[in-house]
């Protein structure tokens, strides 16, 4: 069985890639500056390239991570880190009119943290969910190897469980509780939702992610966004995969049912 | 009479014209197109059509005549009286021809470019909204749908997963026999708009 996941790498990888890369640009811009100066060049020994190019990273991964989860708080933060980081440029010793440069720094690392405190439900939360929307798409197309490009707005009716309105409520604030969906009440079903894309803190309607929706009569339905769909890193059967996602959601309440909650995350976990 | 020839008389018989028409038809014993034409001040292309479609609905019968010149037709009328019977049972699909369409499988074409809403209750579809055209000449259309219609399409089967009859997915949909009229115009539509793909096999 191939240990590849079937789900492109997550946006946030490219962090500590870029923050790796810069240590290593870092350290060859320092060097040449070192060896020009010692020609006889007129060159700060200041790496001022790698600083505005790292400053550029963060600004740049805010306004993606802004298209991609259309929540706002990663494209403000991204630009506040861009703009501290472009002002260590400023802090070198060999800097000679520094003024009032250090308290703006400092105001802008002040201005950081307390950003991400205020906003560390959004962060926490927005990140619990992706992840396990993640595993949940992992395990979902473990067992499809066809494929064969299908993709339909129209939702999937993914079968039927016996279920009473009490234990359906309950279900939707355990997976709620545990970061796996986001769920929304209606007056005759409740709607999962979950998404690799689109944040679910931001969302107002659970349709418009992927979701899986359960009447209180027990009819399934499910619906896959075409964003996330696109994730995959090939074309799987879109209707087993629709039909793989409704029988995860049946096998997760027959364990809640049944007492053994712990069995969601495990299975969750294990996703490759 | 069928609908066609019906609607094709109807729209005869409220042309303006048609009353001053018929009163000549009634009046001469065979008229020409150039002839009526001239008598009511007509465009004789006009006239021409108008006893061209009385004679296809076979209440004109005509004459080819030669009078030294190129021939042309004389029409008189065939009948003294018109009466529009219209079955409207005939309109839809006849049981068994019915069941034999129920054998007929299908499911969603791939790539069909609808877009499907769901109902609030989202256990059907409430309409489809199918794009025709290229360019500057994309339209939209939406068609709603009654609840059986929107119940059959929520159970199609997906563009990569197996076809199946229309009496299999009646079946899953929970859809009455009563409403398979509604159900097969729907995927006739479909069909023709390429929403809907029929599978080669057929059962039988």
């Amino acid at each position: 069985m191939p240990y590849k996941s079937k789900i492109r790498m997550s946006i946030g990888w490219i962090y500590p890639i870029g923050i790796f890369t810069s240590y290593i640009l870092l350290f060859l811009e320092y060097e040449l500056r070192r060896i020009l100066i010692g020609q006889g060049s007129f060159l700060s020994g200041a790496p001022y390239i790698t600083i505005v190019l790292v400053a550029l990273l963060f600004i740049v991964m805010g306004i993606i991570q802004w298209f991609r989860y259309r929540n706002w708080i990663y494209p403000v933060l991204g630009f506040l880190i861009g703009i501290t980081t472009a002002q260590i440029s400023f802090m070198f010793p060999h800097y000679e009119r520094l003024g009032s440069l250090h308290l703006t720094y400092f105001v802008s690392i002040i201005l950081i943290i307390l950003f991400i405190l205020i906003n560390w439900r959004s962060f926490y939360s927005h990140e619990k969910f992706e992840l396990n929307s993640r595993r949940l798409f992992r395990i979902t197309s473990e067992r499809i190897y066809r494929t064969d490009n299908g993709y339909t707005e129209r939702p999937y009716s993914g079968g039927r469980i016996e279920c009473t309105r009490d234990e359906l409520l309950g279900f939707a604030r355990f997976l709620h509780g545990n970061f796996i969906v986001r769920p929304f009440y209606y007056e005759t079903y409740v709607c999962l939702s979950f998404s690799m894309n689109k944040s679910l803190v931001v969302i107002h309607e659970g349709r418009e992610v992927s979701h899986v929706l359960i009447g209180y009569d027990g009819s399934i339905s499910v619906k896959v966004a075409d964003k996330d769909y696109r994730d995959y890193r090939e074309r799987l059967s879109f209707d087993q995969l629709c039909a793989s996602l409704g029988e995860i959601f049946i096998r997760f309440f027959d364990y809640y049912k049944q007492g053994l909650d712990s069995r969601i995350m495990i299975e969750l976990k294990s996703g490759r | 009479m069928d609908f066609k020839n019906a609607a094709k008389l109807g729209s005869c018989l409220s042309k303006d014209y048609a009353e001053d028409l018929f009163r000549l038809l009634t009046t001469y014993e065979s008229i020409s197109a150039s002839e009526a034409a001239s008598r009511l001040d007509l465009h004789i292309r006009t006239t021409q059509d108008f006893l061209e479609d009385l004679f296809s609905l076979e209440i004109l019968e005509r004459e080819e005549v030669y009078e030294g010149k190129r021939p042309y037709f004389r029409y008189r009328l065939k009948v003294r009286q018109i009466k529009i019977e219209i079955d409207l049972d005939g309109l839809h699909l006849k049981d068994e021809k019915a069941d034999s369409r129920l054998k007929t499988i299908i499911r969603e074409r791939k790539d069909s470019g609808a877009r499907f809403t769901t109902s609030r209750s989202n256990d059907y579809i409430s309409n489809v909204v199918i794009w025709t055209g290229e360019g500057r000449n994309r339209t939209e259309r939406k068609i709603n749908l009654s609840i059986p219609q929107g119940k059959f399409l929520f159970h199609l089967p997906f563009p990569t997963a197996e076809a199946l009859s229309i009496a299999e997915i009646l079946k899953r949909a929970g859809i009455e026999r009563a409403n398979i009229p509604e159900i097969i115009d729907i995927v006739n539509v479909l069909i023709d708009y390429r929403v809907i793909e029929k599978d080669n096999k057929s059962i039988d």
